[in-house]
């Protein structure tokens, strides 16, 4: 019986996998193990499994948790190196390109300037590829609205990049220290 | 412009193509895991799950506020007998109980014959001329020994008399005495409240009341007295007997069809030879009324009776300055006269604000003033001759007699010009060398009165 759970649980969860760490690695950036996070969340679904009626929007019930253990956690928090160091070595580990790896942390920094709303929003359009209806349900919020944030998420991720410009150029020396 | 969305949509590219950081691999082992973890899961009823702040504020102000309506509107069982029908039919299993002893309660022809006044009848009766019947009395003991929890710590309360001399003898001629300022020095008087043990050695003690209950019951007995007719004003003075088989209000039994309503009404008082029910709006005493004084439970501002023979000078100057013992004689006559017109159980008072507060220059004015016209009109034949000028909505009486329009417009202007206005228990009372103003009860006096030289 535990087995057949077991085999269910991850047999859902499959599909799932690529687009909840993306997310979780999003949101967590340098303030949380992104592992603990996962893991924390797998053990409630797994847990509750049964009484997730939609199997196949397990996705939307592992965002949500996630979701909402970061806004009771660890939103204010401030960055920790050893975990930025951490999630550089995990995708290096990965094969992941120093470029990419560069692109991936200018993007969540940068992100993290943004409101909540418009961040998540971004976060599931861009990264996930959720459509706008999707994230509307999960957000609990209307496709327009949805569209308006990510509209207004974007500008403002454009113009967080021009104002920042010369820290990024900072940030991207200082990583390569760190990859070198 | 179209480079930077360029940028962005690349860094999105970045993010989103890139292998996850961890894999599905180290997740599947993770989960593995789970199936140990979830060996002993928490019991869906942990009282810690159920728990939560709101749920918890939800149910508690309710009950709260329950709970204290419940303790303050229902901790008296005769708070529900406002209604007259319900109190009969409520108490019609101990009524029966009662005709089962053949001790019926004292019918109203019962009440008249054993020398009780009713509603409407001149003959004037003293409670004390009521005469309690053992057999009934045993009766009522048995129900309200069966109603009441009679094995309570009893508490007694003596009200003593103020020393009466002390605080309001002034031998001063001419001076008042405001009786507003009396009932200021009668509020220091709660002082004289004891609690003891009970040593009556009376039939029985009225239960454990307590100040709230106390005033629950002046409050309902009021209510129920206005709405029954039994009182004229909300401010009566109101004494009511519970020594014999019939229960009497203000001298007169009641009827039949309200004895058990008042019954359960004054339950909580218990009973007794002397146990009475004594109120104003300013106080309520439960308990044994004696010779010796008061021995019950008692809530408010209250003093033992007084006549105003206590607290007044005991002498006045004459012109001459020759010093006079009148006042005696004067009280008695004004008391005699008083008693001719009201019923012994007459009088109220009226709440504070509307007390008749006047100064010394007014009285005098007003003792000059009314005096010339009574002798005038011929209702006294000089100032030896006391005078009560009642004071009502209906009009002017004096001294009893109801007056017409024309004598009436030269009593009120005086009246008017010191702001007097009127009152159910209202009154002036004037003796040659005394003038009262205020409200009157059994005994007490509530207002401005002051000693008048010989002018």
């Amino acid at each position: 019986m535990v087995d057949t759970k077991e085999k269910v649980f991850l047999l859902a969860y499959e599909h799932c996998h690529d687009a909840f760490l993306r997310y979780c690695s999003a949101i967590t950036y340098g303030k949380m193990d992104t592992e603990d996070l996962v893991q924390d969340v797998l053990l409630t679904a797994y847990q509750n499994f049964e009484n997730i009626q939609k199997k196949d929007q397990l996705l939307h019930y592992l965002i949500r948790a996630a979701k909402n253990r970061s806004i009771s956690h660890w939103r204010k928090k401030k960055y920790k190196q050893e975990l930025l160091d951490q999630h550089a070595d995990r995708l290096i580990s990965k094969e992941v390109s120093a470029d990419t790896l560069l692109d991936i942390q200018l993007l969540y920094r940068t992100l993290d300037h943004l409101p909540e709303k418009q961040k998540d929003a971004l976060i599931l359009f861009e990264i996930l590829g959720f459509s706008m209806k999707e994230i509307a349900v999960l957000q609990n919020s209307s496709e327009g609205a949805i569209k308006t944030k990510v509209s207004r998420g974007r500008q403002l991720l454009k113009k967080l990049l021009e104002e920042k410009d010369y820290r990024g150029q900072r940030l991207i020396s200082s990583l390569k220290t760190i990859l070198v | 412009m179209k480079e930077k969305n360029r940028e962005v949509q690349r860094l999105f590219n970045s993010a989103r193509n890139a292998t996850p950081e961890i894999g599905f691999d180290r997740v599947k082992s993770l989960v593995e895991t789970f199936p140990e973890l979830t060996e002993a899961p928490v019991p869906k009823n942990n009282w810690n799950n159920l728990f939560k702040l709101k749920n918890g504020l939800i149910m508690t102000i309710p009950i709260s506020i329950i709970t204290i309506a419940l303790f303050f509107f229902n901790s008296s069982p005769t708070s529900e007998y406002i209604n007259t029908d319900q109190a009969g039919e409520y108490l019609e299993a101990e009524n029966s109980y009662q005709k089962e002893k053949d001790n019926k309660p004292l019918t109203a022809d019962a009440a008249k014959e054993s020398g009780l006044k009713k509603k409407n009848t001149e003959e004037k009766t003293s409670p004390d001329d009521v005469r309690t019947q053992p057999n009934a009395l045993v009766s009522l003991q048995e129900i309200q020994t069966k109603n009441l929890r009679l094995n309570r710590d009893k508490i007694k309360v003596y009200d003593k008399t103020p020393n009466a001399d002390d605080s309001y003898l002034d031998t001063q001629e001419n001076t008042i005495i405001n009786d507003a300022q009396k009932i200021s020095i009668e509020n220091q008087i709660e002082d004289y409240i004891y609690v003891t043990s009970n040593d009556s050695g009376l039939e029985t003690d009225p239960s454990s009341l307590g100040n709230l209950k106390l005033r629950r019951l002046r409050k309902l007995l009021y209510k129920n007295l206005l709405a029954d007719n039994l009182i004229k004003a909300k401010h009566a003075y109101v004494t009511i007997d519970l020594s014999g088989s019939s229960i009497i209000v203000n001298g007169i039994a009641i009827e039949d069809s309200l004895y058990q309503k008042y019954l359960e009404l004054t339950s909580e008082a218990g009973h007794g030879k002397y146990r009475k029910i004594k109120m104003s709006h300013q106080y309520i005493k439960v308990g044994d009324f004696t010779e010796e004084g008061f021995t019950g439970e008692g809530f408010g501002t209250f003093t033992e009776d007084f006549e105003p023979s206590e607290y007044r000078p005991s002498s006045v100057n004459d012109k001459d300055g020759n010093v006079q013992f009148v006042f005696e004689k004067e009280n008695a006559d004004l008391k005699a006269l008083a008693d001719e017109i009201f019923d012994p159980y007459y009088g109220g008072t009226s709440k504070g604000l509307f007390h008749v507060d006047l100064k010394f220059e007014n009285l005098l004015d007003l003792h000059k003033g009314l005096y010339t016209i009574l002798i005038q009109d011929g209702f006294v034949a000089s100032r030896k001759f006391p005078a009560i000028i009642e004071i009502s909505k209906n009009g002017l009486r004096i001294n009893g007699e109801k007056i017409d329009g024309q004598q009436e417009a030269a009593y009120q202007a005086l009246i008017d010009k010191n702001k007097i206005k009127p009152g159910p228990f209202r009154s002036i009372r004037l003796t040659e060398h005394q003038i009262f103003a205020g409200d009157f009860g059994p005994g007490i006096f509530t207002g401005t009165s002051s000693t008048i030289g010989d002018y």
